[in-house]
């Protein structure tokens, strides 16, 4: 039983669900823009595990916050390694490469470098979130209704709401595709290695790319047919309401985020540039 | 009166393609007409349904002759959106054309985007949903409405918009019996109530013929035939057999009239089949009498005598997340040999059920043995060996790069030598008539090679088990025909064979058993003959004998059995009856 836009949002009644969708993508912007004025690990670990509450407050299911950390894991661990050996200064813990006139200084792992990797890797993660965490509570009509009254373009709202209408589709038809490998004595999606597992992908990606540009035509056909995009002034059946509650949040948000960006460009307020800097902070 | 739609010299080539999808076709409807577009797969149908509201040409670009014209507007001249406010479009595939959070949003979407004020489209709402008898589901989501109640709610969101012409392609074609002949229904309540002109693609004869004006049919990109549904299903297309299926009662008088018996019209509806019919009896005086069904006369033994099942399932519970109970406590056997086919609404758990017998799904509570595998702890590409499972779209198993690495994926995994892998591959093509197309990419091919080609890769396993999951779902019905007499081919070579499908038309003809299932459970479980002739608890779960059996059970008083099942069957009764025999 197959569905398509559902099945990315999930049901609840808690303050998230409830705030109006524009609320919730000033609120996502507020979490990237975070996620970018910090460098230090420990502020960014704060912001990350503040995006992580608001995931339990509005309890979507667990297995969401794995399949996002799944598919990020390895690439996460790539960057920490590279950034330990590629940040050009910083108290050296190993150095694999010696300096040398081509990469100067690069080789050395540093305690700055990991440091550094950390909090890109929590950015990167920050920003996994919180994407998905407005798309999980808000339901997608409902979204693009936001978007296009904050006046975002209609081209990038089309675009947006198509590759959101498409998404489930695409892990369907992964699932239908690996189900028919599998019932072919495919043996290495049930007990194969990582690796064997991962290599199973490649020959999906003919069929799969060929039925989502299928399946993207049609919805286009589907969506221009009810004149979507048609008329400068859209009437907004449903009219979603910026309540006491989002007012407030809203202005919370952006009072914060002045105090922030304030107390970062003045006092280097979460921002470090050497290891020492950071080391002061934790005695 | 000036036709509402009207097409002059239309030819249209899709951008990169060498042929015309159509050409030359001039067609003209009248305001208010209920006109059915037929045809083979690949005749130009969907592309003349999206000309009509100006996607052909300005979202799918490519070379566009000739002028389309509908409601006095240019489609050329028009935007996309401008026309959709005059011509409402619904497709075949219910999931793609419905986006939104609930109904009322999804029937509220189009209104909104032309900038109808919110009170109008408050009004709408409530007219549509009324007329389409969709009271109640205003707030519930479309994904969790039955296939026939989206594809309502499909044509309820393009009514909104109040279009002059709704256009549908293939609308019915993923739904249960019952669920297509409400939305035919539904169409002939628009068409008398609202003056709504209708142009619908479908491969459904017997709805057609009872519910249309006019009938289109297409070959090649080319209009072939267009006139009303009596003169088109009297003889022409009986003639040309081949390429469209006239309803069963047309046939059935068709082939009377050959055997001798004088009629002087010919039936396309059930009820004028059934006054003819009667007419022609009472003039002969043929008395009345009880009706024996077939199944007492020739008691048709079981397939499976002294034979060990090779499928058993007992106790079977599947309850999926969310705690929505799909299987509930089902029992059966499944003998080595049998056809079976699986039958029931939209949504009645016959993939869930047929999943199991492969382990692609495993049960909450029961089991499943296949052989004397245990499918709780067997894998799925171990038991691919003995049960191969055929999707009902070949593009969900089509993944290799050539016809040939394609068919030998399966016997390369069971770890067969590459040269028995190739006499496999070299026998599995020759037999199926695909080793001219050994090289090419599957991807490829057209939709009833692509068909072929996923049925070759499972055979190539020789499993002894093969399920079929409605195979002729959107097959035209050549394709169809071919599908399942491949299918029944292999049936006779031994092969048991689980079928999920709508269409009673080929149930009635090859089936050995039908298992019925109605909200996870079994309704009905017996021969076709058996099961046919409960025509009231089919229509629990949506389901609706073949036309031919329905005019039989409608003829009991003269002694017609109550379980016919095919138009042959049908013409030798009528024999016996009209001499006095029987």
């Amino acid at each position: 039983m197959s569905s398509r836009g559902y099945v990315l949002y999930f049901e609840g009644d808690t303050l998230i669900h409830k705030f109006d969708p524009r609320t919730k993508i000033i609120l996502m912007l507020y979490f990237v823009a975070l996620a970018f004025i910090f460098n230090h690990p420990i502020h960014l670990g704060i912001v990350l595990l503040v995006a992580l509450a608001i995931w339990f407050y509005a309890k979507i299911p667990m297995r969401e916050v794995s399949t996002v950390y799944k598919y990020v894991y390895g690439t996460l661990a790539l960057i920490i390694v590279i950034q330990a050996l590629a940040f050009p200064e910083g108290l050296e813990i190993l150095r694999l490469i010696p300096p040398n006139p081509l990469l100067g200084n690069v080789g050395a792992l540093t305690v700055d470098g990991i440091v550094y990797g950390i909090a890109i890797s929590e950015r990167i993660l920050i920003i996994m979130l919180i994407g998905p965490l407005v798309i999980y509570t808000t339901p997608l009509d409902r979204l693009i209704l936001g978007m296009i009254k904050l006046k975002v373009p209609y081209t990038l709202t089309f675009i947006m709401s198509t590759a959101l209408n498409l998404l489930p589709s695409v892990q369907i038809e992964v699932k239908n595709i690996q189900e028919a490998q599998m019932a072919r004595a495919f043996t290495k999606l049930e007990t194969g290695s990582f690796t064997e597992r991962m290599r199973a992908y490649i020959p999906l990606m003919v069929p799969l790319i060929v039925s989502e540009i299928r399946s993207s035509m049609l919805l286009s056909l589907a969506m221009s047919a009810r004149a979507f995009g048609v008329a400068k002034k859209r009437t907004f059946y449903h009219e979603i309401i910026m309540t006491t509650k989002d007012k407030v949040t809203v202005a919370v948000l952006i009072i914060s985020l002045a105090i922030l960006v304030y107390l970062r460009v003045f006092y280097g307020f979460g921002y470090y540039e050497r290891l020492s800097d950071l080391l002061r902070i934790l005695w | 009166m000036e036709p509402i739609i009207s097409i002059r010299d239309l030819s249209y080539k899709y951008y990169r393609s060498d042929d015309y999808a159509i050409m030359d076709v001039n067609l003209d409807v009248n305001r208010g007409e209920f006109v059915a577009i037929m045809g083979p797969t690949g005749a130009g149908k969907s592309t003349l349904c999206l000309t009509l509201n100006g996607s052909i040409p300005k979202i799918l670009s490519g070379t566009f002759k000739g002028t389309v014209i509908v409601n006095s507007l240019n489609t050329l001249e028009e935007t996309v959106q401008k026309l959709a406010s005059q011509v409402g479009m619904v497709f075949q595939n219910p999931n793609l054309q419905l986006f939104c959070f609930d109904v009322e949003s999804e029937l509220a979407f189009g209104p909104e985007n032309l900038g109808v004020e919110r009170e109008e489209i408050r009004r709408r709402i409530r007219e549509v949903v009324k007329l389409l008898r969709l009271e109640g589901l205003e707030k519930r989501s479309p994904a969790e409405l039955s296939g026939g109640q989206k594809q309502a709610v499909a044509i309820g969101a393009a009514l909104t918009m109040n279009p002059a012409i709704l256009v549908l392609d293939e609308p019915t074609s993923n739904l249960d019996p019952i669920g297509t002949k409400q939305i035919f229904e539904i169409l002939k309540r628009l068409k008398s109530q609202k003056d709504i002109t209708v142009v619908m693609v479908s491969h459904k004869s017997e709805e057609i013929a009872e519910f249309v004006d006019r009938v289109v049919i297409m070959d090649k990109g080319k209009i072939t035939l267009n006139d009303i549904p009596h003169r088109i299903f009297e003889q022409k297309i009986v003639e040309e057999k081949k390429y469209i299926r006239p309803p069963q009662v047309s046939e059935a008088i068709y082939k009377l009239k050959q055997r001798g018996y004088k009629f002087d019209k010919t039936p396309v509806t059930l009820e004028e089949a059934y006054k003819i019919i009667k007419e022609y009896l009472e003039k002969n005086n043929v008395k009345k009498k009880e009706p024996i069904p077939i199944s007492e006369e020739k008691a048709t033994k079981p397939i499976h005598t002294e034979k060990e099942p090779i499928i058993r399932v007992r106790n079977l519970w599947h309850i999926y997340k969310g705690n929505v109970v799909a299987i509930k406590n089902v029992n059966f056997d499944i003998y080595p040999g049998e056809f079976v086919a699986i039958i029931g609404q939209n949504g009645a758990g016959k993939t869930t059920l047929v999943k199991h017998f492969n382990a692609l799904l495993k049960p909450t509570k029961g089991f499943v043995m296949v052989k004397d595998y245990d499918t709780r702890v067997k894998r799925v590409s171990e038991l691919s060996k003995y049960v191969g499972y055929i999707y009902q779209n070949p593009d969900d198993q089509l993944f290799a790069e050539s016809v040939e690495d394609e068919v030998a994926f399966g016997p390369r995994n069971m770890g067969l030598s590459e040269e028995e892998v190739e006499k496999i591959v070299t026998e599995i093509l020759e037999n199926l008539h695909l080793s001219h197309l050994r090289k090419e990419h599957p991807i490829s091919l057209s939709l009833g090679d692509r068909h072929r080609v996923a049925v070759a890769s499972v055979l190539a396993m020789k499993p002894e088990v093969i399920i079929l999951d409605e195979p002729t779902t959107g097959q035209d019905f050549m394709g169809s025909r071919e599908i399942v007499s491949l299918t029944n081919e292999l049936n006779k070579q031994g092969k048991t064979i689980i079928m999920i499908t709508h269409d009673m038309y080929l149930v009635a003809e090859y089936a050995h058993r039908v298992i019925v299932l109605s909200q996870g459970e079994i309704l009905l479980d017996g021969s076709p003959r058996e099961v046919f002739s409960k025509p009231e608890i089919l229509a629990q779960t949506f389901i609706e004998p073949p036309q031919i059996t329905k005019l039989s059970q409608k003829l009991g008083d003269f002694g017609f059995p109550p379980d016919i099942l095919t138009v042959d069957e049908f013409c030798d009764v009528f024999g016996k009856i009209v001499s006095g025999g029987a």
